[in-house]
């Protein structure tokens, strides 16, 4: 082996040692990216199960819930007073037609979002007017 | 051989953080998935608790004999739109109440069906809707099963 070919040689091995470790920074850093993503799509889950859970509890402790027609608005209301966890964005707007609510969640600046409709008839938190007066007929079931 | 070495370290390594990536946007996809069929069934529930309450103990069967909503009505009701991507109800079927003892509640399985959209396949998922009465109202609504499982 001549000086040319060690030379050749040390170049070559310089050359992919240097590319295989930015390609290793490269992976760390799509790993590390990966993890903080991860880490902030389960904040947003725990958020939804959290607000979940307390309308769960609500529905479950309103014996004689009220009509419908303005639940939504009451709902926006409670929801608005919950802290949110850190770095969580919340935005709660009234549906236009439905007597609901549509709720976002998002993490600044990720492209992280999660959305729900939330209906307060849908979750036992009010009654239709006819129901509420009693004045609705009882039907049969059929299984 | 070194450098062949330091190659073939860095794709195996490549290879699986790429997994990885693909993982967590399958999860994302499924938890879009999740929040439209959530969405969808308590659109579809309050719009029958509100607007056809009458329908709420009855099997899917028996709606178009039911009398409180036309044709029109009830194909609204049978699909919709949530969030720009299409949905089906498949099945609403109350459990058979106990035989032996009255009760004022009443349990229903509801099945829901997510149109495919581009590459996303279409997804579905069930629901325990639980009715208190008389008469009948809505309770609680409860996703039963796998988050928007693929069809």
């Amino acid at each position: 082996m001549n000086l040319i070919e060690v030379l050749m040689a040390a170049l070559l091995v310089s050359l992919s040692a240097g590319s295989s470790l930015r390609i290793w920074s490269l992976i760390a850093m799509g790993v590390t990216q990966e993890e903080r993503r991860q880490l902030l799509a389960d904040r947003l889950e725990g958020e939804l199960a959290a607000l979940e859970a307390s309308l769960r509890l609500q529905s479950r402790q309103s014996l004689q819930p009220p009509p419908c027609g303005n639940s939504a608005a009451t709902l926006q209301t409670l929801l608005s007073s919950r802290p949110s966890a850190e770095g969580v964005e919340r935005r709660l707007t009234l549906l236009p037609a439905d007597d609901g609510l549509l709720l976002e969640l998002a993490i600044d600046g990720l492209p992280l979002r999660r959305q729900r409709l939330l209906l307060p008839a849908a979750l036992g938190l009010c009654q239709s007017p006819s129901a509420a007066t009693g004045s609705a007929p009882a039907p049969q079931i059929h299984g | 051989m070194l450098s062949l070495l330091l190659l073939l370290g860095s794709l195996s390594v490549q290879a699986v953080s790429l997994q990885g990536r693909l993982r967590g946007s399958a999860e994302q996809q499924l938890q879009t998935s999740e929040d439209r069929l959530v969405s969808a069934a308590q659109l579809l529930v309050a719009r029958i608790q509100l607007r056809h309450a009458c329908l709420l103990p009855l099997a899917l069967e028996q709606w178009a004999d039911a009398g409180c909503a036309d044709a029109l009505e009830l194909e609204q009701l049978r699909r919709g739109e949530v969030f720009g991507v299409g949905w089906q109800l498949r099945r609403w079927q109350p459990a058979p109440p106990p035989v032996d003892t009255p009760t004022a509640e009443q349990r229903l399985t509801l099945e829901i069906t997510l149109d495919g959209r581009g590459q996303e396949p279409s997804r579905h998922a069930g629901f325990e809707l639980r009715l208190a009465g008389l008469p009948w109202r809505v309770q609680e609504l409860r996703p039963l099963g796998l988050r928007g499982e693929a069809l």
